[in-house]
């Protein structure tokens, strides 16, 4: 269940157009051992972000929403899974600016998952303060640089 | 905060309000700098979190208009292929920049006599080494000395690490026969002037916290206090104000309570980049200066340059350390000095970009078609994360008086201060270079044995370099200040930022900016007694 806490001013019916939009965006994998986006601790995070940019927000969902008026004549929701994402490809990635703060929303929250991050080799913690580890340079590889001299006017 | 009269106001805290602060402190007269931000705490920044990537989308975001905090103005750049990037804090942008640090070569400052556009420099690389080389002992710069690119100079520790990313790099550059260095970089590799080492948070561009990053709030300020420079945060000037003769005679500001005050003061030094500068001058109209104050050239706002950036990304198959470590990494100066055949004048650096987190790296991804929706997505993503590094070529932007900074006419900040309104297009000059640039790229990655490559330019929100907007020179028809930073019109008056470059070469300014407020500095010291003959 999706904490009340997590409360924005979108109303129901677009916390379930949203939930769908993510769960589409990136499911979750059992090869890979990951959520979807719509997992519920993803999601719940999800709410929570999505109130500095609720209107940008509305407005985006609301363009997605027409644009399956358009295109199918039917709600977003009930298109078929394959129509929704084809949907998500056109209105995110063509000239559609005001849809970007779905796809930033969705991302956000999804690649900080600790389940998430595990999965790819990441430790789910902050980079502050141990830092990482790089490898020695070897800076032999400068010698031919150096042969070829001043490049300066 | 005393309010009594003071010698020197310097509006801005960034990295050319904090140079000429602690220059001029040894003149122990009473000098403030003052700017609309506040204090940081490098505790908040976000590499302490988690989600420390997605703060680059809100609070620490480079975009005033995403970041949206109290102590930023909106800027209006609707009509500009690059978005503005800036961030306003004590140590302003600083607090944000990645820390490449380049000089600029002794040719930027020749360009007509060489290549015969735009205009030279009244000053040359030699007039601004030693302040280059007092810069870099200040902000305590990481690096290799002896790069063939530059004249001899010195570093004050060692570089930051090749890693894989820069390896890989390297190797491309010299299977093609091309220059590669490593970056001389304003990150402490060592323990310096009471910073830490830097330890490869990755998280550069969002405040270090760990202090290794050398924004300007903890080098010049840190020091510049001790001096007893007052920084006085929290104070956003709406307009510098004159007296019948046309001199400054102090500012009117907004403090954090939204309370309008006054404050005078013998000197006035604009320290607001290239961007704040113009707004500034332009808002600050009267009688004697109808056009904006210091605007009998007309040039205010005018040429504005900001380095259209190209990003190429290579793929590999092996793991690189994408997340780990400082975003510099190495650079290349193969293209920088002019040469006719390639369809342009003037030229380039790369800087290579060790890669993205986790987020970024979604980002990047989906925006440009990478990954995909659905059940692709997450094949794709693997395939991209921590395997992609990337170059970035920087491309000298030549003036061009179109392309300015005005007062937009209903956007205003919080105090209701007319905000700036940016209109810029890239020339077809940058265009082939950066046309050129990216084709370059792809032989360098192809050598440097990438899978995959790929591109994107311009690099939308790459406006983080502001110049050219109050350009220096000697004939006040054709400037704004003179070859020591003075305005021609108002002669206590100063602009030490980024608005005085004549062209902008093609590196990262902020080496160039500080060791110029340095300059600036020098001269107002050395010409105290009749500073204003």
């Amino acid at each position: 269940m999706l904490s009340t806490a997590a409360n924005t001013q979108l109303d129901d019916t677009q916390v379930s157009l949203l939930r769908t939009v993510a769960g589409d965006m990136i499911p979750c994998s059992e090869q890979f051992q990951v959520p979807g986006a719509d997992d519920d601790m993803i999601f719940n995070e999800i709410l929570v972000v999505a109130q500095r940019e609720c209107e940008r927000l509305i407005e985006a969902l609301r363009l997605l929403e027409l644009s399956a008026q358009k295109k199918y004549s039917e709600s977003f929701i009930s298109l078929k899974k394959n129509r929704r994402i084809e949907i998500i490809e056109t209105e995110l990635l063509d000239s559609n600016a005001e849809c970007g703060v779905i796809r930033e929303l969705i991302l956000q929250c999804y690649y900080r998952d600790d389940r998430v991050l595990r999965s790819l080799g990441v430790e789910p913690r902050a980079p502050f303060p141990d830092g990482y580890d790089v490898e020695e340079s070897d800076w032999s590889l400068l010698e031919p640089v150096l042969r070829r001299g001043k490049i300066y006017r | 905060m005393n309010k009594s009269r003071i010698d020197v106001l310097i509006i801005g805290a960034g990295a050319s309000g904090a140079a000429v602060a602690w220059s001029l402190a040894d003149t122990r007269m009473r000098i403030v700098c003052m700017d609309q931000g506040e204090w940081m705490s490098p505790e908040a920044y976000p590499s302490t979190g988690q989600d420390w990537e997605a703060r680059g989308l809100s609070d620490f975001s480079y975009s005033p208009n995403q970041r949206r905090r109290e102590t930023d103005y909106p800027i209006n750049d609707a009509d500009t292929p690059i978005a503005i990037a800036n961030f306003n804090g004590i140590g302003g942008s600083t607090v944000l920049y990645a820390g490449h640090y380049p000089r600029l070569h002794p040719s930027d400052f020749r360009v007509k006599s060489l290549d015969g556009v735009a205009d030279d420099w009244p000053i040359s690389y030699e007039t601004l080494a030693p302040y280059y080389a007092v810069n870099d002992r200040m902000t305590g710069v990481s690096g290799l000395a002896g790069d063939p690119a530059y004249p001899r100079k010195q570093v004050a520790m060692g570089p930051l690490p090749l890693g894989k990313s820069g390896t890989a790099l390297a190797k491309g550059f010299n299977e093609l026969g091309w220059h590669w260095w490593p970056s001389d970089s304003a990150i402490a590799t060592d323990t310096y002037d009471g910073r830490s080492a830097c330890i490869n948070l990755g998280a550069c561009a969002s405040g270090c916290a760990q202090g290794a990053k050398a924004s300007a709030d903890i080098t010049y300020l840190a020091h510049a206090r001790r001096n007893r420079v007052e920084v006085w945060p929290r104070c956003r000037v709406r307009e510098i104000t004159t007296n019948r003769s046309g001199m400054a005679t102090g500012v009117t500001y907004f403090d954090a309570d939204g309370i309008e005050c006054y404050q005078s003061a013998e000197v006035v030094i604009l320290a607001c980049n290239g961007i704040g500068t113009p707004r500034l001058l332009l808002n600050s109209k009267s009688t004697a200066h109808p056009d904006g104050l210091g605007n009998s050239s007309g040039l205010i706002g005018k040429n504005f340059m900001c380095h259209p950036y190209a990003a190429i990304y290579g793929v590999f198959d092996e793991p690189l350390d994408t997340y780990k470590g400082p975003h510099n990494n190495i650079w290349s100066h193969q293209f920088y000095e002019s040469d006719p055949s390639r369809g342009f004048v003037r030229g380039f650096i790369y800087e290579s970009i060790r890669g993205y987190g986790p987020l970024g790296t979604g980002l990047i991804g989906t925006a440009l078609s990478r990954i995909r929706w659905g059940m692709s997505h997450h094949d794709d993503y693997r395939k991209l994360f921590n395997h992609t590094t990337f170059l970035q070529s920087i491309c000298e932007d030549l003036p061009d008086e179109t392309n300015r900074i005005t007062l937009d006419d209903e956007l205003t900040d919080s105090n209701g201060i007319p905000a700036p309104k940016v209109f810029y297009r890239i020339s077809k000059n940058s265009q082939r270079m950066i046309d050129f640039s990216i084709d370059r790229a792809y032989e360098v990655f192809r050598a440097a044995g990438a899978t995959e490559i790929f591109s994107r330019n311009p690099v939308a929100e790459g406006g983080w370099h502001l110049l050219g907007t109050a350009r220096m020179g000697s004939d006040p028809k054709a400037s704004v200040v003179n070859e020591w930073g003075r305005s021609h019109d108002v002669k206590n008056l100063f602009i030490v930022d980024g608005s005085i470059f004549v062209t902008s070469g093609g590196v990262n300014p902020t080496c160039t900016i500080q060791a110029l407020a340095l300059y600036i500095a020098d001269n107002i010291k050395m010409r105290l007694a009749n500073l204003f003959d």
